[in-house]
């Protein structure tokens, strides 16, 4: 079979934009959680959120893009943005410009595209004008999820495969998964995946609607957590096959040697408490990678930090692993909830974890919830060495993917 | 590996089901056009009631929107079609939207405006993600294997269809059902009117299509009948045109795209007997495929009959197999059935992407 490998990332989130200041924030246990100040949130129950301060156009990122021929506009909202410096960052690592994309696939999750944008241009039009005639049409056209991609696509000059996909939280795991099975099919020999989203009033009011956000940061696995905390950033990739890769000489960083995805058929909005749901998405990934679980390393959780999905999750663990005790993290202790952008950012995480040697912290956890029987490596970073982990995401409607990443040097079993 | 299509679930203007959908079509009848209003000109469903789809899940519908009804209805028509799916623990399913659920996303925030955050109703917002449709269905049918949610504007339909039929080349999933579904409402009418001018001489429509895609291994297992056989599906990009916003007037490499689909799936272009088109009046659209192919073939006319929207791919999937199925039923109101053992579903896009699947006969 096809090997996928990885030969490019980029990272913008609350906790550092770039790959550098990203791996230097998760290290510490730093958390990019703060009150919001892009719009008014005084009234809502939560008024924090993983947040991007200032221009994601550090210098950077546009030096980035300078190399690599994409350019960064701000015209197209700042789901796009955060897309566009993600992509610049991800081709400058692979050593890649626009160019070199031409027969490239791209696969981007998202939630929010242009909703930020669209939804204020509605929320601060006057009571008595009528948004339908006031609004500009390209406000109405950039709310589709499916613009991102077109901006992106645009960005690198594609002329193969694009595809949106929007499973929620999970949307940026499932971008992933697909660019891998066309690389695996050969239909492509080298994709650009990831995910992106923005914060805004539309998900704020929503998730505190449904009771589900903290007013403070969030504690996952923490027997004192209240909740979620939305956020804001993007991850991309390159990935290649690994003959196409080697020919170029490109650096490779990590395979990408399985993925599952399943349905939990349970509920639109609860986790299946039992962890049945997280079990299978996880399994159906190591079966796709032929790794036995005694050779994960590290699970790098969903964990948002919700009373029962921290617990359902792991309960998945606790299933599919037995009684062996493997660290189990949620950066979204450190970025929030990222959304449909979240599985990218924290595959990133766990990349740069298994690059460096050390273990991702769920920061700021310090009390056992006893439903939670994990490692949760609290803190700051912890020094490890491991060469296979599981990423997961976990979303509205049932949605559980998870995806099984290895070190260049790894070998499976099979 | 070839994934067999053995059933069609259709939800059109023109009737709920593939039977009923088929004799609407056979006698050449076209939806009634809406008269006035933001959605002047287009066409929407008939009233039906989706809940009787589901009678174990009545109650569940009173919190759902509409989208989600719509799609869950699409899929329901697919199962009653293949009398059962079979094995629901590795389905596959996939659903296609572009617009997804604006309208109930623009009535969330129309309320949040009006009324404050305190008072957001928490049974919308779940219903927002354009994923919800496929969650439901998921719980209603007990579906638990990979299930995505596509959203690239005109090509989610049949890329919905296509990840189905590439699951099953991989071995990933042994079948899944591939659909895709739009509603009509003011939201899609003032955007799609504002993406492109052939709105105007397409009318827009609503409707779900669903199609069950399986190995020939399970369909003879379960004794199913074949309707047509799905050769692949291939994706590209054209990076001509003003705006990403808007539908490409060029379409530089669906020419490549066509003849590239047709090689790998083993179609000579003289065996290609109907075209069913995203926008059949598009002159670009109209060329390319006839420069592939080297001729003229008959092109279905189901945008002047049902309208179309933007995940109407899986319909025009749909429309392909049984046209090749029933050689009987016209190729459009004024014509004859399918000459052809396969048919090519071609599918351009706001912001670029291109779409080509074949069809081929069983």
């Amino acid at each position: 079979m096809t090997s996928v490998v990885v030969t490019g990332m980029g990272v913008a989130a609350p906790v550092g934009v770039g790959l550098e200041a990203y791996g230097r924030g998760l290290r510490a246990g730093d958390c990019g959680v703060g009150t919001i100040d892009l719009f008014d949130a005084s009234a809502y129950r939560s008024s924090v959120a993983g947040q991007i301060r200032g221009d994601v156009r550090t210098p950077a990122v546009r030096a980035a893009a300078r190399a690599t021929g994409v350019r960064l506009t701000t015209r197209q909202g700042r789901t796009a943005l955060f897309g566009l410096a993600a992509l610049a960052e991800a081709l400058q690592d692979a050593g890649l410009h626009r160019d070199d994309l031409r027969d490239a696939g791209l696969a981007v999750g998202t939630c929010t595209a242009g909703t930020p944008e669209a939804e204020s241009e509605l929320l601060d039009t006057p009571e008595d004008d009528d948004f339908w005639v006031t609004a500009a049409p390209s406000l109405l056209l950039t709310t589709p999820v499916g613009t991102t991609t077109d901006f992106l696509a645009r960005a690198a000059r594609l002329r193969g495969p694009a595809t949106t996909i929007s499973t929620a939280c999970s949307s940026s795991t499932n971008a992933v998964g697909l660019g891998a099975m066309w690389i695996r099919s050969g239909r492509c020999s080298r994709v650009v995946v990831g995910g992106s989203d923005a914060l805004c009033r539309l998900t704020h009011a929503g998730f505190n609607s449904l009771s589900l956000v903290a007013p403070e940061r969030p504690l996952p696995f923490d027997a004192r957590r209240q909740g979620m905390v939305i956020g804001e950033g993007a991850g991309m990739f390159v990935l290649e096959d690994e003959a196409t890769a080697r020919a170029r000489g490109a650096r490779i960083r990590a395979r990408i040697l399985g993925f599952g995805n399943v349905a939990e058929a349970f509920h639109l909005v609860q986790p299946d408490p039992s962890g049945a749901g997280a079990a299978r998405a996880m399994g159906a990934a190591l079966r796709d990678a032929g790794v036995p679980p005694e050779h994960v390393g590290y699970v790098n959780a969903h964990g948002t930090a919700t009373p029962h999905n921290d617990v359902a999750e792991a309960r998945g663990v606790r299933r599919l692993f037995g009684s062996r005790d493997i660290p189990v993290s949620s950066t979204k202790s450190q970025t929030g909830h990222l959304l449909g952008a979240s599985g990218a950012v924290e595959l990133a995480a766990a990349l740069l974890g298994m690059e460096a040697g050390f273990l991702p912290p769920t920061a700021g956890w310090e009390e056992r919830d006893p439903d939670i029987d994990i490692d949760p490596v609290p803190g700051v970073g912890r020094d490890a060495a491991f060469d296979v982990f599981l990423s997961n995401s976990f979303a509205f409607g049932g949605n559980d993917s998870s995806l099984c990443v290895a070190s260049p040097d790894y070998e499976a079993p099979r | 590996m070839t994934a067999f299509i053995t059933s069609i679930g259709v939800l059109s203007p023109l009737g709920s089901g593939r039977e009923e959908f088929v004799e609407a079509w056979r006698a050449g009848r076209s939806a009634d056009r809406i008269g006035d209003g933001p959605e002047a000109g287009g066409v929407k469903l008939p009233k039906y009631k989706a809940a009787a789809l589901y009678p174990d899940h009545r109650k569940a519908f009173r919190r759902m929107d509409r989208l989600s009804k719509i799609i869950c209805s699409g899929i329901a028509h697919a199962r009653d079609d293949a009398a059962g799916f079979g094995d629901l623990e590795n389905l596959g399913l996939a659903v296609g939207t572009d617009y997804g659920t604006l309208t109930e996303t623009w009535k969330f925030l129309s309320r949040l405006k009006a009324k404050g955050p305190a008072l957001c109703n928490p049974m919308d917002f779940p219903n927002l993600v354009p994923n919800a449709g496929a969650g439901y269905a998921g719980i209603f049918l007990g579906l638990r294997g990979p299930s995505h949610t596509f959203c690239r504007h005109e090509t989610c339909g049949d890329e919905a269809v296509a990840w189905i039929a590439d699951g099953i080349a991989a071995g990933w999933i042994e079948a899944g059902v591939g659909s895709g579904a739009e509603e009509l409402g003011e939201t899609l009418a003032r955007a799609t009117r504002a993406a492109s001018g052939w709105s105007v001489a397409q009318p827009l429509g609503e409707g779900a299509a669903a199609v069950l895609l399986e190995t020939p291994d399970r369909a003879a297992a379960r004794g199913a009948e074949v309707r047509a056989r799905f050769l692949g599906s291939w994706g590209a990009s054209t990076p001509s045109g003003r705006s990403a916003l808007l539908l490409p007037d060029r379409l530089d490499g669906l020419v490549e795209l066509i003849r590239r689909s047709l090689d790998a799936t083993g179609t000579a272009a003289g065996d290609v007997g109907v075209a069913l088109l995203s926008h059949p009046d598009h002159p670009a659209l109209q060329a390319a495929v006839a420069t592939a192919l080297g001729r003229d073939v008959p092109r279905t006319d189901h945008h002047r009959r049902v309208g179309t929207h933007p995940a109407d791919g899986a319909f025009r999937v749909a429309l392909a197999a049984l046209l090749l199925a029933d050689r009987s039923l016209p190729v459009h109101a004024d014509g004859d059935g399918c000459r052809g053992r396969a048919a090519l579903v071609v599918t351009c896009a706001r912001g670029g992407g291109l779409r080509v699947s074949v069809v081929g006969a069983a």
